[in-house]
C-alpha cells in the first residue's frame, strides 16, 4: 500500500472537520474525492502533506508513518506532489524558474539536467512556448498546467490536486484535466478533489465521497454515479442532475 | 540676500551634508537588516523573539528620535557607556528606523498569497529556503514604496542629529545663525541641501516603484 490513512481525526478549534477517516491507495490508484463544499476534502488532502497538523489517527507512506513529531516534511513532501486551486506558481519568477527552484534548491540538481526534464515537460503538457513567460502573462488554464509540471519535477510518487480547476473559466478546464488524464494513463497515483462529475467518472478507479467530515462512501465510479450505496450519496449527486426533481 | 556670504559657506554646508549622508546611510543600511530581521521574527510567530521584536516595535515607534538620542548620549554615560555622538546618531537611527522597516516588509509579508508558502513547503523546500526564495522577493517587491518612504523620513531624522552635538547641516545653519545673525542665507542653504540631498533619492524612489509595478512584482494575478 502506497499511502494509508487510519482513524484520522481533524479539528480546528473544537469544530471536527474530518472524523475517523480510513483509506488505502495503492500504487497506480486513482482516487476521486467528492463531495459538498465544506466536507473536510481539502483539509484531507492538505493532512497527508502536513500542510495540515491532524489530532489523532495515523498517516503512512509507503508504511513509514509521517504523524510523528521528527518527520522529515521536506524529504516526504517531495515524495507527495500537490497543485492547489489557484496562485501557486511563483509569481516573480519565470515558468522555467519555477520548474528549477525545488529541483536545484531541494534535490541539488544541476541546473542544465534539470533543464532538460523541465523542457520535456513542458512540451509535454503544451507549454513549450512558455519557459521564459511570467505566471501574470499565462492564462488560468497554462498556469494550472505549469503548475501540475512543477510538482512533477520532484518525480512524487502520489500526486494530490485540490479542486485545481475550481478557479477556471469553463473554457479552460478541459486542457488541465487533459493533462491529468494523460498522468492517469501513465500509471501516475493520484487522489484528486474535483467537482468535475465527468471528469471523475473517466479517471476515478475508485470514488471517495466525503460529506460531514467523515467518508460516506467509497465505490467504483460506475456503481457510484449510477446506483450509490448511500442515502446521502444519492442526493448529493441529485443537485448535479438538473433532469430529476428534487 | 548676501551671495557673497552663501558663496563663502557653501563648502562648509557640504561638509555637513555628507556627515548627515554617511550617517544616513549606515543608519538606513542597518534599519533594514533589523527590519528584516523582525519582519522574519514576526512572520514565523518564532516564540520570545517575537515578544522582543513586538516590545522593540512598539517601544521604537512611540518614542521621538530625539529622545531616544538623548537616552543614548545623556543616559548611558552614566551607568558608564560612553558613546561618541556619532556613534550614538547611528544607533539611534537604527532604533527609529528598524521599527518602520520591519513594518513595511511585514506588510509585504503579509500581502503575498498564503497559497505562495504551502506551494513552496509542497515542492520540499524548507521554511528559510521558502522565505528566502519565495516570499521575500515578492515581499520586498510589494514593500518598496512603504521602504523608500522610510528611507525619506530617516533622511530628514537626521536633521536631530545636532541635539548630540554633531555637525550635520541642521547644526550648521543653528552655528551660523548664532555666529553672524545671517539668518535667511543660512536657512536658505540649509532647505537647498536638503532638497539637494532629498530630491535625487524621492525621484529614484519613484522610478523604483514604477519599475516594480510594471515588472508586475509580487503580482500574481
Amino acid at each position: 500500500m502506497l499511502l494509508t490513512v487510519e482513524k484520522l481525526n481533524k479539528a480546528y478549534d473544537g469544530l471536527e472537520v474530518l472524523r475517523n477517516i480510513d483509506l488505502s491507495v495503492e500504487k497506480g490508484e486513482v482516487i476521486v474525492v467528492i463531495g459538498p463544499s465544506g466536507c473536510g476534502k481539502s483539509t484531507l488532502l492538505r493532512c497527508i502533506n502536513g500542510l495540515e497538523t491532524i489530532r489523532s489517527g495515523s498517516i503512512s507512506l509507503n508504511g513509514e508513518l509521517l504523524n510523528r513529531p521528527k518527520t522529515d516534511w521536506s524529504s516526504v513532501r517531495q515524495k507527495i506532489g500537490m497543485v492547489f486551486q489557484s496562485y501557486d506558481l511563483f509569481g516573480h519568477l519565470t515558468v522555467m524558474e519555477n520548474l528549477l527552484l525545488a529541483p536545484m534548491k531541494v534535490r541539488h540538481e544541476d541546473r542544465k539536467t534539470a533543464r532538460i526534464r523541465a523542457e520535456a515537460l513542458l512540451e509535454r503538457v503544451g507549454l513549450g512556448d512558455k519557459s521564459r513567460a511570467y505566471p501574470r502573462q499565462l492564462s488560468g488554464g497554462q498556469k494550472q498546467r505549469a503548475a501540475i509540471v512543477r510538482a512533477l519535477m520532484m518525480e512524487p510518487e502520489i500526486m494530490l490536486f485540490d479542486e485545481v480547476t475550481a478557479a477556471l473559466d469553463p473554457e479552460m478546464v478541459r486542457e488541465v484535466l487533459d493533462v491529468i488524464l494523460e498522468l492517469a494513463r501513465d500509471g501516475m497515483t493520484m487522489i484528486i478533489v474535483t467537482h468535475e462529475m465527468q471528469f471523475a467518472k473517466a479517471v476515478a478507479d475508485r470514488v471517495v465521497f466525503i460529506d460531514g467530515g467523515e467518508i460516506v462512501e467509497q465505490n467504483t465510479p460506475e456503481l457510484f454515479f449510477t446506483n450509490p450505496d448511500t442515502e446521502r450519496a444519492k442526493r448529493f449527486l441529485n443537485i448535479f442532475q438538473f433532469d430529476t426533481p428534487k | 540676500m548676501e551671495w557673497g556670504y552663501i558663496a563663502k559657506y557653501t563648502p562648509m554646508y557640504a561638509t555637513a551634508a555628507l556627515l548627515t549622508l554617511r550617517i544616513a546611510a549606515v543608519g538606513i543600511l542597518l534599519s533594514l537588516v533589523v527590519g528584516l530581521f523582525c519582519a522574519v521574527v514576526r512572520h514565523f510567530k518564532i516564540p520570545i523573539l517575537n515578544a522582543i521584536a513586538v516590545g522593540y516595535i512598539e517601544l521604537s515607534r512611540n518614542t521621538p528620535l530625539l529622545v531616544q538620542l538623548f537616552l543614548l548620549y545623556f543616559g548611558l554615560p552614566k551607568i558608564g557607556i560612553k558613546l561618541s555622538g556619532e556613534a550614538c546618531a547611528v544607533i539611534g537611527l537604527t532604533f527609529l528606523g528598524g521599527s518602520y522597516m520591519a513594518e513595511a516588509f511585514r506588510s509585504g509579508l503579509v500581502a503575498v498569497e498564503k497559497i505562495q508558502h504551502e506551494s513552496a513547503l509542497s515542492l520540499g523546500l524548507t521554511n528559510g529556503q521558502t522565505m528566502r526564495y519565495v516570499l521575500m522577493p515578492q515581499a520586498a517587491a510589494l514593500a518598496v514604496p512603504a521602504l523608500t518612504a522610510n528611507v525619506i523620513f530617516l533622511i530628514k531624522e537626521t536633521s536631530v542629529f545636532s541635539a548630540v552635538a554633531l555637525a550635520d547641516l541642521m547644526y550648521v545653519a543653528k552655528d551660523l545663525i548664532g555666529l553672524h545673525y545671517n539668518t535667511d542665507e543660512a536657512l536658505v542653504l540649509l532647505v537647498a541641501f536638503y532638497i539637494i540631498i532629498l530630491l535625487p533619492i524621492s525621484l529614484l524612489a519613484s522610478l523604483l516603484e514604477r519599475r516594480m509595478r510594471y515588472a508586475g512584482f509580487g503580482g500574481t494575478a
